[in-house]
């Protein structure tokens, strides 16, 4: 349906060819990623087994799947292996997120890979990594899985509830983006040197990498993390408040320029005995307390509209609880556009997120939704250099698949 | 520490960076490229240190392979400097309130004259364009959290009230957008020999990644439920439960294979009421659901969480221990893959304990050098490559334009 030559050439990485074979969110978004800045992507969807966004929840496939052309492909046959590998030859950088070991067990290893195409990148997503432990390598994984392994789950949810993960889907999110920034930084490497590399990309890593001091302080001070629920290390004016009209706004009483300007809103002085010269409160100080509760009132007689004009004006960070209801008419999403229209391949329109974050000389652009299965088969073969009977005997063998 | 001294490693060796942020928005997107072996400078005001030194051990780990100065950037001195840097520095990172660069009369386009291929990010709250009134509105982390959506779908389900996900979710997404973005700017201007600048507004990235919450309340009016420890609002059993010892677990059962496996397991196949194919265990379900809830508590109490974890992983149902740090310091996963590193911390003058580089390279592999660097620790080193003399740079210190001490 769609040629190399047809795709706009269009954003920051105009000309580069990615090739991804995953499901689910992580390995996709970074692709996605990719696809919304101008790279070439073909998306390898099994022939066997349909990708799981296809049928559920919702409609991320529409928004992770935009702009990527596709084919529906068997690799562990050997003929899948030759397409596959031919496909590989003309690529500047392969994902794959399967378990961890999935492709040496098919005989692809990175050296086979590297053997066809030297330059080739190759990011590898999984939940627990290619090495380690063999009793977890092998593992599935889910988001929650790799929230839970990687630490972050016993810090989310209320304190003495359960546990609870951290939506949507973020451990999948900070695969992706980690993969998705590695290869990059990969790929301009080899095109310098004409070498590859390979990347070992773990959730539970992932999403460990990405808590901040917290586990330094464990590990190195032995202070015990716990569920802390809404606010945020017991300072006073950090946390979510109920508002007169039923809504909820957060604020954030941090910084000594916020505090300074936050303390006479509520009734008090700064530099006094209650309230030092500092950046922040303790709750369990008295001026902490005093204010806390200042907070509270003050909320309760306004509107969360009110409260999040009256802060923010002063300088003080204040937002709204935004829902999904509340986006598409605000101001400042529409002044933004960060939300707009695009086809999908069947001619719906639909609404979404637009492309982030917005590049003022190269920016994104959104030219397809979310293609239909093995939908760009023919054209993408024939680019690899396969002949039309070639190709309909990939069909009959079932190595390639089109249609639900 | 003198540019020259920085170990040559990694896939991004020879990319210098200048980054002006603080806390993790920004400056988290410039020490990952520092892993992979960029030449980064941290600039921090000369009017105060960067709130997250006073965050335990924060900034040891993300700022590590860095290099820093305290350097007062809106003076007429400082901004001398600053254009120096600029000029021979390939990306610049800086969060702000949207507009504050331009106010201070460092547009683009000035940053441009001085630098043509300079790749800049723009890190806000709210971006650097739109409604003036939110434009300039201060952010942290939770207010893009709940400026974004994101908020009202976490926590546990109503009348729960929502949450902030922990640790500074937020700040963490619009580092790896920068992380991201920034590289896909440098590979362009490499090939153009033109610059870019991004606006990346905290709001918005998470806004990007709410995938299918936002696009079925977008199209279908549907407001996401938040969720907390159920699966889907459908599901019949929390994906998060108890064990014998009180650890917990989280679970993820979906598809038909890993029903029957653990069914089999837990004595439920014969069931009639189990006989029907089925991937999927929804409140709707009665009968079957009650027994499945039932027999999945007794398992969960009977065993403890490592234990439950096992049994059911042997038998491809995915399922982990919720990890605590403790826990994590002692798995045997965690440290076959050298999960945890330690480094010098030139705060403390002490070895730390912390999160290894992430992900890893086979080939040109990340590395940590030293953690990191105190206030200013740089000055004279970083200085005295753009051609500053002694004198000048006591002038410097004098003047407060530079500081070290706080």
């Amino acid at each position: 349906m769609v040629k190399r030559a047809d795709a706009p050439q269009r954003g920051a990485l105009q000309g580069v060819r990615v090739m991804h074979a995953s499901m689910s969110i992580a390995g996709p978004f970074a692709a996605a990623l990719m696809a919304d800045m101008g790279a070439d992507v073909i998306w390898v969807e099994s022939a066997k087994a349909m990708d799981i966004t296809r049928y559920g929840p919702g409609m991320a496939s529409q928004l992770d799947r935009r702009n990527q052309r596709t084919i529906a492909l068997n690799i562990p046959t050997p003929e899948g292996k030759e397409i596959f590998l031919r496909l590989l030859g003309k690529a500047d950088i392969f994902i794959e997120a399967s378990r961890g070991g999935q492709y040496g067990k098919w005989g692809l290893t990175d050296e086979v890979l590297w053997e066809v195409n030297p330059r080739l990148v190759i990011v590898h997503i999984s939940g627990f990594g290619q090495t380690g432990d063999r009793s977890y390598t092998g593992r599935a994984s889910y988001d929650p899985i790799a929230q839970a392994f990687g630490g972050l789950m016993s810090m989310n949810g209320l304190p003495g509830t359960r546990p609870a993960p951290a939506e949507v889907s973020i451990a999948d999110y900070y695969t992706g983006f980690l993969a998705a920034y590695s290869a990059l930084a990969a790929y301009i490497r080899a095109q310098k040197t004409g070498e590859g590399d390979s990347i070992d990309v773990a959730q539970y890593e992932a999403i460990l990498r990405c808590q901040s001091g917290w586990p330094l302080d464990s590990w190195n001070h032995t202070e015990r993390v716990y569920r802390r629920g809404m606010g945020n290390n017991n300072n006073a004016g950090f946390n979510s408040y109920r508002c007169g009209d039923g809504k909820k706004v957060y604020i954030v009483l941090l910084g000594v320029g916020v505090v300074k300007a936050a303390l006479p809103i509520f009734g008090f002085t700064y530099g006094t005995d209650e309230f030092p010269a500092l950046g922040s409160y303790k709750l369990d100080t008295l001026g902490g307390q005093k204010l806390e509760e200042a907070i509270e009132d003050f909320c309760r007689q306004r509107t969360a509209r009110e409260v999040e004009e009256i802060l923010s004006s002063a300088g003080v960070p204040c937002s709204m609880l935004m829902n999904h209801e509340m986006m598409p008419d605000h101001p400042h999403f529409l002044a933004r556009e960060t939300i707009t229209r695009w086809q999908t391949v069947d001619g719906q329109s639909i609404t979404g997120q637009n492309i982030v974050p917005k590049f003022k000389n190269n920016p994104g652009h959104i030219w397809r939704g979310c293609p239909a299965i093995g939908m760009d088969n023919e054209d993408i073969l024939a680019e690899a250099g396969f002949s039309a009977r070639e190709i309909a005997s990939f069909y009959e063998k079932n190595i390639i698949k089109k249609g639900v | 520490m003198k540019r020259k001294e920085i170990p040559q490693f990694g896939n991004l060796h020879g990319v210098k960076v200048l980054s002006t942020g603080t806390n993790i928005a920004g400056p988290f997107a410039s020490t990952l490229l520092a892993e992979q072996g960029a030449d980064v400078i941290q600039i921090e005001s000369t009017l105060m240190p960067d709130m997250l030194r006073r965050q335990g051990d924060t900034w040891t780990v993300e700022h590590r392979n860095n290099r820093t100065m305290a350097l007062n950037i809106v003076s007429e001195e400082g901004r001398e400097v600053l254009f120096k840097l600029i000029k021979e520095s390939h990306i610049l990172i800086e969060s702000s309130k949207g507009g504050t660069w331009e106010k201070w009369g460092l547009t683009d386009e000035a940053l441009w004259q001085v630098n043509p291929q300079l790749v800049i990010a723009h890190v806000s709250g709210f971006g650097q364009t739109g409604e003036q009134e939110y434009v300039s509105r201060a952010s942290f982390d939770t207010i893009g959290q709940a400026f974004s959506g994101y908020m009202a779908i976490n926590g546990m389900p109503d009348p729960a009230p929502p949450y902030a996900a922990k640790p500074y979710t937020c700040d963490y997404v619009t580092a790896l957008f920068t992380a991201w973005s920034i590289t896909a700017a440098l590979f362009r201007a490499w090939n153009t020999g033109i610059g870019e600048s991004i606006d990346i507004a905290q709001f918005e990235v998470m806004a990007r990644i709410q995938a299918n919450a936002l696009m079925d309340g977008l199209n279908h009016g549907k407001q996401a439920p938040r969720l907390g420890s159920y699966g889907t609002p459908l599901v019949a059993l929390a994906n998060v439960q108890q064990c014998g010892d009180g650890n917990w677990v989280v679970t993820g059962f979906g598809g038909q294979g890993v029903f029957k496996r653990v069914e089999e397991l837990w004595g439920l196949a014969d069931d009639p009421d189990f006989a029907e194919p089925h991937g999927t265990m929804q409140k709707s379900d009665g009968v079957r659901a009650e027994k499945f809830v039932k027999a999945a508590q007794e398992f969960f109490q009977s065993h403890r969480a490592e234990e439950a974890a096992d049994i059911l992983n042997k038998i491809q149902v995915p399922c982990s221990v919720i990890m605590t740090y403790e826990m994590m310091s002692k798995n045997s996963h965690y440290q076959a893959r050298n999960t945890f590193a330690e480094w010098y911390d030139p705060n403390t003058g002490k070895v730390v304990k912390g999160i290894n580089t992430i992900p890893k390279f086979k080939n040109n592999p990340s590395q940590i050098f030293r953690g990191g660097p105190t206030y200013g620790m740089d000055n004279e080193d970083v200085l005295t490559e753009l051609g500053y003399s002694e004198d000048q740079v006591s002038e410097l210190y004098a003047k407060e334009i530079i500081r070290k001490k706080w």
